[in-house]
């Protein structure tokens, strides 16, 4: 019984490990995410979570986005304009205060950057301070614990792209070229892909997530706020202070907020709360600019300018860049008061017209 | 940490079961079961320190109430005091962690008050630690417990495998295996035996478990938002659900049988293919096995059980399970959950009673009565997971109202012409053809039906292994009994790595939370 236990325990273990050994082999020498080295084999994904470590790993850069989809659509190339040097778009689409903080400090810390510009949605920085996107943030990217590394060697989905980038670069002899010339600067910018407009706007909402559901029921503390603005956004901008902060609050449209307020006012009084907290942690700080878009005329309220009710095109993009460049629309503490109030917002029945105004407009050509 | 982790698998179960087998060989008899209490106390502690002292106390208290009511010179209504005190401060424990929260929840909502929440950490394994003890202070009460060494005590509460998650295990099966255990030489087998059964276990969890909670979240999520579900959308949800608990948590059980069995530790078995049942009486022999064992023993019995009549009896059996219910976690739909599986059983029992006394039926109408009564079961039981899974009374009554279809039924678009002349013929009978964000195709509930096939048809791994002796209990002995053999070492190690592999999508374990 004892001879056949050794041969079964000899057997599983020979298997086990050549299978390991040949999994963390394929995975470091293919790299699929850029970890490790700047692989030849490995395709850039648009993927921000699990491919914004490699691009801050293998490429330099002085300058750099953070935030949300709201800031995907800014372009390197103006970034490189307008502030100078090399530019990177790292943002994470949808990315939580912890995400985006990780992301900038892991940033921070590999290279020089000059400026960051930080796009901060309001809905990332209340949720609960260290709240990442579940198993879906590869929090071992992040991190210098060689241990963690084994995540990555070992993980499931990095066998498949491995072996799907793999096969890529074996399908054609020029596909080496192609995978190492592939840009790594535009991987997340989306700002072709849609549709602007209202009829666009109300067809994306209603297939997608709809207009902001009734809902009373959200509750978020204080304390959440402030720890979020504390840890992720001041304690990243102080531990660096030879970095410029270029903070801003992206343009949701008018409709948006007015059907927040109107819809689920305690949410809509979370992101006023939060704004203002980021206007009283932050502003003090000398390598911080906080700039306010929550109210750009011109923009906000002209639907025209968006896909949906909060996503806007790269023309507001670009121009958002060119305003924090020239000063515009800089808060500074004193305008605490202002930051997150909405005086002229819609109301009632001026809602429900602008919807269906909205929804009966006809379409641009 | 997670059985299902890098940590456990690669470093806290070999460092431990090679520390184990070294001080076996060289060290003093105590020493490999200190070293086991040492394990065992960091493998809880990894969550969170402040947990400790609570299983601490706990432990000494328990030991030494224990030590005191198997005294032979005490007196009889001072012994009962003991132990009523011993039990109320074991349930006071647990009540205040579990359920203090609950009952001003409750309170609040009955009397319009007002009184804010505690903040409570829930204790790691408070509810399977908890009745073990008080299982064992029954017992000393009862004199049916040795003189046991408090470090083996300390063991048989706290012993890694089975204390965060169960199986729930009883004193008279562990105590004998601790003490008899200190000499005991390597045995390659157990080892063999262990890795065999975690890696199934693991395999469970971590490869269909974990893939099958993608089609059972978002539909609860979306009942839980208070969205409208169809039909096919509901019982792909329900469905999934039931599948995902049957393979993580028969999936944790395995693995701690098999990582017991390393240490030559042989656990009762917990979970015996209850979807097989042919009933809701079989059901609850088969699923969670340790808590309905104690449940009947320690409440039911003590309740009266079957000896007062058969109304007492099925009030008894009702009380059981509404309380089984609440064991597992503090809210009305686990009491509605536990309820409906008492009035179930209720049903059942009344049943057998009205039809004991019919003569025998040939074989073939005993073989489609077992099958009927195989899929009425599985339809209670899958009913009742919904108030288990939703997490609101509102979120598990939209489940049922697209379970029975009163929402309609919506397939995804691409059948109305995939299925040439039946597509539109169920259009027509009102069915609306529509992709939903849930429910994209009917693959995946193609695949669910044949998994739930699977469970119900094949042999599990205890049956399999039957001739190995497995668990503490006999089970039935599979007609293909699995060799230790280079060959099935092969494919054990293929499935370690495929198990292995997918760990990096760390998830809890269901049961956790209990």
């Amino acid at each position: 019984m004892q001879a056949s236990s050794k041969s079964f325990l000899l057997s599983i273990l020979f298997t086990a490990g050549l299978s390991c050994l040949t999994i963390i082999a394929l995975n470091a020498y293919v790299d699929p995410w850029r970890f490790f080295h700047d692989s030849g084999l490995a395709h850039w994904d648009s993927d921000g979570r699990q491919q914004n470590p490699g691009i801050i790993r293998q490429r330099a850069f002085n300058v750099a986005v953070i935030g949300t989809s709201m800031t995907q659509n800014f372009r390197p190339e103006e970034l490189q304009q307008l502030f100078g040097g090399q530019a990177a778009v790292l943002s994470i689409s949808a990315g939580t205060g912890r995400e985006q903080a990780l992301t900038a400090g892991l940033a921070l810390q590999q290279q020089t950057l000059d400026t960051l510009v930080w796009g901060v949605h309001p809905g990332s920085f209340i949720l609960p301070a260290q709240e990442v996107k579940g198993n879906a943030f590869p929090g071992y990217l992040y991190d210098n614990h060689w241990l963690n590394d084994i995540y990555y060697l070992f993980n499931i989905s990095n066998i498949e792209k491995a072996l799907k980038d793999w096969r890529g670069a074996l399908r054609s002899l020029s596909a080496r070229q192609d995978v190492t010339g592939q840009s790594w600067q535009n991987l997340q910018y989306w700002g072709d892909k849609y549709q602007y407009g209202c009829p666009d706007i109300m067809a994306l909402q209603m297939s997608r997530r709809g207009l902001p559901a009734v809902s009373d029921d959200f509750r978020v503390a204080d304390e959440q706020i402030v720890s979020n603005v504390s840890e992720n956004l001041l304690a990243t901008v102080q531990a660096h202070p030879g970095t410029q902060f270029k903070l801003f609050f992206p343009p949701f449209s008018e409709l948006y907020w007015a059907l927040l307020a109107e819809r689920q006012p305690l949410r809509y009084a979370a992101y006023r709360r939060l704004m203002r907290e980021v206007v009283i942690q932050l502003t003090p700080e000398p390598n911080v600019e906080l700039f306010d878009f929550t109210a750009l005329q011109g923009v906000v309220d002209n639907l025209q300018n968006y896909k949906d009710l909060i996503h806007f095109s790269p023309q507001i993009s670009s121009q958002l860049l060119r305003m924090m460049q020239a000063g515009e629309f800089r808060v500074t503490d004193a305008q605490l008061g202002t930051v997150g109030h909405f005086p002229h917002l819609m109301k009632g029945a001026a809602i429900n017209m602008a919807v269906s105004e909205c929804l009966q407009a006809p379409a641009e050509g | 940490m997670l059985f299902n982790s890098f940590e456990f698998i690669l470093v806290f179960l070999p460092v431990v079961l090679l520390g184990y087998y070294l001080l076996k060989r060289t060290a003093p008899e105590a020493a490999p079961v200190l070293w086991l209490v040492a394990a065992s106390l960091f493998f809880y502690s990894w969550w969170r320190v402040e947990y400790l002292p609570l299983l601490l106390y706990s432990i000494l208290g328990n030991y030494s109430l224990g030590l005191y009511l198997g005294r032979e010179a005490l007196r009889p209504k001072w012994r009962k005091l003991v132990l009523a005190a011993g039990i109320v401060i074991n349930l006071g424990l647990l009540g205040y962690y579990k359920y203090a929260n609950f009952f001003i929840e409750t309170l609040n909502a009955l009397a319009g008050t007002r009184w804010d929440g505690l903040t409570i950490l829930l204790p790691l394994a408070i509810s399977f630690f908890t009745f073990q003890q008080i299982a064992y202070l029954v017992d000393s009460y009862q004199g049916k417990t040795r003189h046991y060494g408090f470090l083996h005590y300390c063991l048989f509460v706290s012993f890694f495998p089975q204390l965060i998650a169960g199986p729930i295990v009883h004193h008279r099966d562990m105590m004998p295996q601790f003490m008899r255990n200190r000499r005991q030489p390597l045995q390659l087998d157990n080892i063999s035996i262990g890795l065999v059964i975690f890696t199934v276990g693991l395999a469970k969890k971590v490869l269909i478990a974990d893939n099958l909670a993608l089609f059972a979240t978002p539909v609860f999520a979306k009942a839980d938002a208070g969205g409208t579900l169809t039909l096919v959308e509901a019982w792909q949800g329900a469905l999934a659900y039931s599948l995902q608990l049957y393979f993580d948590f028969s999936g944790y059980c395995d693995m701690a049988v098999g990582a017991a069995r390393c240490f030559g530790i042989v656990l009762p078995i917990n979970f015996n293919s209850p979807y097989r049942s042919r009933n809701i009486i079989e059901f609850w022999r088969r699923w969670h096995i340790t808590l309905s064992t104690f449940l009947r023993d320690y409440l039911y019995i003590a309740l009266g059980g079957n000896r007062l009549g058969p109304v007492r009896r099925y009030a008894n059996l009702m009380l059981t399970m509404l309380l089984g219910g609440l064991w597992h976690g503090a809210g009305w739909n686990f009491a509605i959950w536990g309820g409906l599986h008492g009035i179930f059983l209720v049903i059942n029992h009344g049943w057998r009673g009205l039809t004991s006394g019919i003569p025998a039926m040939p074989a073939w109408i005993h073989r489609i009565g077992g099958l009927l009564g195989m899929l009425l079961t599985l339809v209670c039981v899958v009913f009742a997971w919904v108030f288990f899974r939703a997490e609101s009374l509102a979120g598990a009554v939209a489940m049922l109202e697209g379970m029975v279809g009163r929402n309609g039924t919506t397939l995804p678009a691409k059948y109305l012409s995939r299925w040439s002349e039946f597509g539109p013929w169920l259009s027509q009978k009102g069915v609306n053809f529509q992709d939903l964000e849930t429910l994209q195709s009917l693959s995946p509930l193609w695949n669910m039906l044949a998994l739930w096939v699977f469970v119900c048809s094949a042999p599990n791994i205890y049956n399999l292994l039957a001739h190995k002796q497995p668990v503490l209990e006999e089970v039935q002995r599979s007609r293909f009994a699995l060799p230790l053999t280079p060959l099935t070492g092969f494919f054990c190690g293929l499935l370690l790595v495929a198990g292995l592999l997918s760990l990096s999508r760390v998830s809890e374990f269901l049961y956790f939370q209990f």
